[in-house]
């Protein structure tokens, strides 16, 4: 693990390469460019807003529902995008897998950084929500970093693994994209946690999502700290997730070139 | 002499393998399909290269050359054996690799650099000689999905050939662009390995192979066959070739810059034919295309019996026979005044070369058949003009 650190530290102009490649190749192309990182989670944020206004009334214990929405499906958009991108990272580049040697960690997580940029242009939106609705900000919001943090090591975790393993059966990143949709509904994006009946609570908590997105919102809108006991169990959680999935990343490294 | 690389015993085995969960499941419980059959790409493959030095890798299709630079540089481990290399090794094994068509020339640059393992500050240093060998200074902000094959290969030829590596991997990089680029490669090649960087390379440019190496290994489905100073192990591969390719006719390859588009073989009275008389007279003509101007071009003739016997090879070059330039249409005509050959069949090979003889602008291997018939009874490949005396007493 730490030789991987070294590694990634000694490979992060590649690291960076690669991810200014794919930034600057995705908006060259497109007529909108970079407002599209915007766009998508705008629309989605409108549509959802409104059939959960109108047509089911979901409690959000007083915020309003486009910042609360907003505020939970900006971080699973950047888990989810992540993830099903990091699992065609290695497919995706497969001449270079074949041919040149550095640790092929690199592919999976400039994926990942890829989407990064995208989620903080797309945050933008988040402040402008922010200041539209009134929403008073706190001191809180300096922990936002630290949940971006643990979903980076859940992210980077699920993400190595998923990328192996689409190299070995391509049916993998459909797997990925089915359980992305199973995960969102266990996951408070769209309802908030507190309708998630008591006797659940324990087992639903044990999703690191659950905890996250929970998270963003206790310290961005409601100026309070997560349940520390929940928040230490998805660290932990993530954390292994990170550590397992990385080892068994470089255990199937050697196989990746054979197998492409 | 210390050793940059050390190939030692290596074993490769690929495993056939399962596309999907669907074609995985029946293995998982031993029905049929679970038993595919293992392929060894190489089998118990030994060479050394001293620092410094070349060492050139030849063989058919599939005989297991590129998996052995695979090794070589560290994408694949061997399944049984040890490969060490030391310092830090580049591949121009797929130039451009790596490229995104939508990024300009220069963020290629900047891209591919990264991916060879330059330093972004190496990179700019080294940006002037890069774009300079390139000679694509008006496209550096041209996206690269507007370049022609021929620019994409010299971008990326020209990043991989200022990476300054210590031990340098070469696969069939020259069968691409045009010659005079091609030349402009080989020479940077040469003035790598005149610099002090051991090189691998593996062609099927045998000319090339010669010149640029001063070792080799010839493989062949996955086993040495022949290793040692290059001259013999281009031999043997040839042998191999000849007796593999009995009675076919070869390939034709080239750059296509100028194209040998007739060939006649002529007899004493300038009548095309295709049966000879030992001792007569023959003119090989052939009429060329240049579709530019080509300065120093060397036109060879190989003549080979059916069995693959190299009977004569001959050249302009050689023969002090110089040709300033061609351009457009022409002919160059090789003419014996006695064909000592006996009989048998025989095949020509005809090219036109770039004036260092080695990449071929055009080259058609045994293409062209005659056959030789006489009186005499001599037996052997030639007739040697002889008298019998006898010197005794009566």
């Amino acid at each position: 693990m730490l030789l991987t650190i070294r590694g990634v530290i000694e490979y992060r102009e590649l690291l960076l390469s690669l991810v200014i490649r794919d930034v600057k190749a995705r908006y060259k192309q497109s007529f909108l460019g970079v407002i599209w990182a915007i766009l998508n989670p705008l629309a989605m944020m409108l549509v959802l807003s409104f059939v959960f206004t109108r047509f089911i009334e979901v409690p959000t214990e007083g915020l309003p529902y486009p910042v609360f929405l907003y505020c939970g499906l900006l971080p699973w958009n950047f888990f989810a995008t992540s993830l099903s991108s990091s699992a065609m990272s290695l497919v995706n580049n497969a001449h270079l897998v074949t041919k040149v040697s550095f640790p092929r960690e690199v592919f999976p997580i400039s994926a990942i950084l890829v989407n990064l940029v995208d989620f903080f242009l797309a945050s933008s939106v988040l402040f402008g929500l922010l200041l539209f609705y009134g929403v008073r900000l706190t001191f809180t919001l300096l922990l936002a970093p630290l949940m971006l943090l643990i979903q980076l090591f859940l992210t980077a975790g699920v993400g190595m693994v998923s990328s192996a393993m689409n190299l070995f059966y391509r049916d993998v990143k459909h797997i990925v994209n089915l359980g992305m949709m199973l995960w969102m509904y266990l996951t408070p994006v769209v309802y908030p946690t507190s309708l998630v009946p008591e006797r659940y609570v324990p087992i639903y908590m044990l999703n690191p999502m659950a905890v996250i997105i929970d998270g963003y919102r206790k310290v961005i809108l409601e100026g309070c700290l997560p349940n520390s006991v929940h928040l230490a169990t998805a660290t932990l959680i993530s954390l292994i997730v990170l550590l397992v999935g990385h080892i068994l990343f470089k255990k199937w490294e050697p196989l990746f070139a054979e197998m492409i | 002499m210390t050793k940059a690389i050390r190939f030692e015993n290596v074993w490769k085995k690929f495993g056939l393998r399962y596309w999907s969960i669907r074609e995985a499941i029946p293995s998982l419980f031993g029905l049929k399909g679970g038993s595919l059959s293992d392929f060894w790409a190489l089998q118990n493959v030994s060479f050394e290269v001293e620092e410094g030095g070349a060492f050139g890798i030849v063989g058919p299709n599939g005989a297991g050359k590129s998996t052995t630079l695979k090794l070589l540089s560290g994408v694949m481990k061997p399944t049984k054996g040890k490969v060490e290399v030391r310092g830090k090794v580049s591949s121009l094994i797929e130039i451009g690799a790596g490229f995104h068509p939508d990024l300009t020339g220069r963020e290629n640059i900047y891209l591919y650099g990264a991916i060879l393992g330059l330093k972004k500050r190496e990179v700019e240093r080294k940006f002037d000689q890069i774009v300079d060998f390139s000679g694509l200074e008006d496209f550096l902000d041209t996206p690269l999905k507007r370049y022609s094959s021929g620019m994409y290969m010299r971008l990326g030829f020209s990043v991989a050939a200022h990476v300054d590596p210590d031990v340098l991997l070469i696969d069939e990089v020259l069968a691409v662009g045009d010659i005079a680029f091609q030349r402009k490669c080989l020479e940077r090649i040469k003035e790598l390995r005149e610099s002090g960087t051991t090189i691998v390379f593996v062609s099927h440019n045998l000319y090339a192979v010669k010149a640029l190496c001063r070792r080799g290994l010839f493989l062949c489905q996955g086993k040495a066959q022949e290793m040692g100073e290059i001259g013999r192990v281009v031999h043997a591969y040839e042998d191999y070739v000849r007796k593999r390719g009995e009675g076919e006719v070869g390939m034709r390859r080239g750059s296509g810059e100028a194209e040998i588009v007739e060939v006649k073989l002529l007899n004493g009275d300038g009548e095309e034919t295709g049966v000879f008389r030992t001792g007569d007279r023959m003119v090989v003509r052939m009429e060329y295309v240049a579709h530019r101007r080509i300065e120093e071009p060397v036109f060879g003739v190989t003549i080979r019996r059916a069995d693959g016997l190299l009977c004569s090879a001959v050249n302009t070059r050689l023969d002090g026979f110089h040709i300033e330039n061609i351009e457009g249409e022409g002919a160059v005509e090789l003419e014996y005044r006695s064909l000592n050959l006996l009989p048998g069949t025989y095949r020509v090979t005809v090219a036109i070369h770039e004036s260092e003889g080695m990449v071929p602008y055009d080259y058609h291997e045994n293409a062209y058949t005659f056959e030789v018939r006489t009186d005499l009874g001599d037996e052997g490949a030639v007739y040697l003009e002889h008298r019998w005396r006898l010197d005794g007493k009566v």
